[in-house]
């Protein structure tokens, strides 16, 4: 029998430094959870990403076991990297600086494909050309979707 | 330790957008909500600049921001007020001060955690500690390298090690083998803060060190160093899936595998210093 589930969880955490802190420490202590396995097992899976920002989908069972899925890095985040650009500085933040190709888009949208709901990689490219445009990124230049 | 929680409201529709956008500043991780996030920054790098730069992050995509301070707590405080005891078969017993003594094991140690790793629980303790029993540690010089609670020191100790060096990067960690080896009545273990750099020069017959694959291969030249020839490193912290890579790392530093140990994903490993 499947066990029962107490809640689930979506965090954001760099891979192979997960620690005991917030939001990982109040939202799985909490509940009674032994937080430093989380830690020990996110890391031990995530050693060839570390410092990347990962998604996690944790699910926390009645009986204070938990599973957890890592996701592909965020599109926006893909974006950033493929934009070049360093968010926290003055002129990123107030100025739409980044550009990206169709190209670019079609690498993060096929690398994004399994985590969104999106049955072309087609209709995946507008998804992320649309994270683009909300984060100042403009995309431009390739082959840009039918 | 104490953190900065920044709460950021935007459309749902905007979330990602905002966590790329928020993703190169210093903030350890966020946490998704319906329609925003909350980023955790530690105390130490929250000033008013970098306010003002996630601030201006609103002439892009608006949102509002709530900053609230979060105490650093013993999150962990739960599950360590209501674990079971560990036994590795008739050899050692971990429980808490709270457990009744456990009784037909050689060795019973107690862990009182805080937010410190090791208490038997975990597939990577338990395996160390069953390699534990069939290694003469009488009269040896021991370094325990990413000592957590201190439970191996300790194990150490009671197996007759002549002195162990215990060191931890994480400050709970260290503060915590102090506070388990006077529960334990061990006085020879000197625990230190910081990494390897921290422990002072000095020659070992085993070193025990269950931490993860990229500390561990970052290490080996260093622990071969550090190691007499002839002795002895256990390893572990690392998956099934890395025990090949890690193979080849001992190999190119001077180790020879003596013994692999593997519990459920979890790999184990006993080498020997060429």
């Amino acid at each position: 029998m499947a066990k029962e589930v107490e809640f689930l969880i979506k965090i954001q955490a760099r891979g192979g430094q997960a620690n005991p802190s917030p939001p990982i420490g109040p939202a799985l202590g909490a509940k009674g959870v032994n937080i430093m396995e989380f830690c020990k097992r996110f890391n031990a899976q995530t050693q060839d990403r570390m410092g990347q920002l990962l998604p996690v989908q944790i699910t926390v069972y009645k009986d204070k076991s938990f599973d957890f899925i890592i996701k592909t890095p965020p599109a926006a985040v893909q974006l950033l990297e493929a934009a070049k650009l360093k968010s926290g500085s003055p002129e990123s933040n107030r100025q739409k600086v980044g550009k990206v190709t169709w190209d670019q888009v079609r690498t993060i949208a096929e690398n994004k494909m399994p985590d969104l709901n999106c049955f072309t990689v087609e209709s995946a490219m507008k998804m992320v050309a649309g994270t683009a445009r909300s984060m100042g990124i403009i995309v431009q230049g390739g082959n840009a979707p039918e | 330790m104490d953190y900065y929680c920044y709460e950021v409201n935007c459309e749902a529709k905007d979330t990602e957008a905002l966590l790329g956008l928020l993703s190169g500043f210093p903030f350890e991780a966020f946490e998704e909500l319906e329609s925003g996030l909350k980023a955790y920054l530690p105390a130490s790098m929250h000033n008013s600049t970098l306010q003002a730069e996630v601030e201006a992050i609103g002439h892009i995509l608006p949102f509002e921001l709530e900053v609230t301070f979060v105490k650093g707590e013993n999150w962990n405080e739960v599950w360590e007020s209501n674990f079971h005891p560990v036994v590795v078969d008739d050899f050692c017993a971990v429980r808490a001060g709270f457990h009744p003594p456990v009784t037909g094991v050689a060795y019973e140690i107690v862990i009182d955690p805080k937010m410190a790793f090791g208490t038997g629980h975990h597939e990577t303790t338990f395996a160390v500690m069953k390699m534990m029993r069939e290694v003469d540690f009488r009269g040896k010089k021991v370094l325990d390298y990413g000592c957590g609670t201190g439970i191996l020191a300790i194990l150490a100790s009671f197996l007759k090690a002549a002195a162990i060096d215990a060191v931890d990067i994480e400050e709970p960690a260290y503060e915590n083998t102090l506070d388990n080896c006077r529960i334990n009545g061990v006085v020879n273990v000197n625990a230190f803060h910081g990494d390897l750099g921290a422990v002072p020069a000095g020659k070992y017959d085993i070193v025990l060190a269950n931490i993860n694959r990229n500390v561990i291969l970052g290490s080996l030249a260093s622990l071969h160093a550090r190691l007499d020839q002839g002795g002895l490193l256990i390893t572990s912290g690392y998956l099934v899936e890395d025990g090949e890579r890690m193979a080849d790392a001992f190999h190119e530093h001077g180790f020879s595998v003596r013994q692999v140990a593997r519990n459920n994903n979890w790999l184990a490993v006993e080498c020997t210093r060429l």
